[in-house]
């Protein structure tokens, strides 16, 4: 019985995603990155209320590759998403993540619950991947002492 | 058993290993304080009594600050302090002024007590004061070391344009009396 309860969990957490996959991303050099936030618009300023709460945490270089083998040969469409829950975040609105690339993948700005298109056309390689530069912008009022969040690739197949 | 643990692996495998995690830290707070100028001068705030009205008690406003404010109302010194931080580490932040060294000429005294301001917020252009939701109330300095002037959560901002008077409440020897009062904001 209590196996059969775990089960149907599962199966719950993979229906949320029936209309994409995620793909994995766990030979992805780096696992776990961490930075920190400065003011995005310091010095002396006269600064709205927004401006002076504003921060930005920056990234630079984080490689991601997406295993995405299963895939080669299928035309699809690749996404970038943020949770809807950021850890540390009261207010998911508070929060963009803006990222450039290297070419593979575009370029884009997601905010948390949202996903971005970052990838369409066939898929040619078994792994797929890019270096992402990412700019997180963030709200004071909103922020919590410190906020964690996965990056989460989707991947739609789409009629070629 | 067996066969259950089985379809549970499965299920897990079709939403793909994830790894990768980004952790944000809090940078800090930040205080920013400008006294006048945005440069490394010290504003000079300039009284002239005529002999005729030494200690009469008819307060003698500023005629004449040097540099003058890009954007203040003439004769006026802007004042404006920030206080930021996070809203999971939230602050007070306390703007306060020493002005315990009294201005002097030669062996003669004037206590910064003979000294206060009137407050405004014109606005208008560069650190005008536009956006600052709070306002550094008017006062006569006290001669202390810290007195406090204003008290703010962050993330806040507070600004005034101050416009300096000499009470002229007493006589004193004739000369040109200079002294230098100091703005402190600390965040604990």
């Amino acid at each position: 019985m209590r196996a059969a309860l775990v089960l149907a969990a599962g199966l719950a957490m993979c229906s949320a995603a029936a209309a994409s996959t995620r793909l994995d991303d766990s030979l992805s050099p780096r696992q776990r990155v961490e930075t920190t936030t400065r003011w995005l618009y310091d010095g002396v300023g006269d600064w709205t209320e927004d401006q002076m709460n504003a921060l930005v945490a920056e990234v630079h270089a984080m490689e991601f590759r997406l295993r995405t083998a299963p895939y080669v040969g299928k035309t699809a469409e690749i996404y970038l998403s943020i949770p809807q829950n950021v850890s540390g975040l009261r207010v998911p609105t508070a929060m963009r993540v803006e990222w450039t690339t290297r070419g593979l993948f575009a370029p884009g700005s997601v905010t948390p619950g949202n996903r971005a298109l970052v990838y369409r056309g066939k898929i040619t390689e078994p792994v797929m991947s890019d270096y992402f530069d990412f700019r997180i912008f963030l709200d004071a009022r909103t922020s919590e002492r410190g906020i964690e969040f996965d990056p989460v690739f989707e991947i739609d197949l789409v009629a070629p | 058993m067996k066969i259950s643990h089985l379809a549970i692996a499965a299920a897990l495998a079709a939403c793909g290993a994830h790894a990768a995690t980004v952790v944000i830290g809090n940078g800090g707070g930040r205080l920013i304080l400008q006294i006048g100028s945005t440069n490394a001068t010290i504003n000079t705030v300039n009284f002239s009594v005529p002999g005729t009205s030494v200690g009469n008690g008819t307060a003698v406003t500023s005629t004449n600050v040097t540099p003058a404010s890009p954007t203040c109302p003439a004769n006026t010194v802007l004042i404006d302090a920030q206080a930021r931080s996070t809203a999971g580490n939230p602050r007070t932040a306390t703007l306060s002024v020493n002005s315990s060294t009294p201005l002097t000429s030669g062996g003669f005294q004037i206590p910064f007590t003979q000294v206060s301001w009137t407050s405004s917020t014109p606005g208008g252009g560069p650190n005008g004061c536009l956006n600052a939701p709070v306002t550094i109330p008017s006062g006569t300095f006290t001669g202390a070391a810290g007195q406090a002037l204003i008290t703010f959560t962050t993330s806040r901002r507070a600004c005034i344009c101050a416009q300096f008077s000499y009470l002229n409440q007493n006589v004193v020897s004739a000369g040109t009396y200079t002294g230098q009062v100091t703005y402190t904001l600390a965040m604990p």
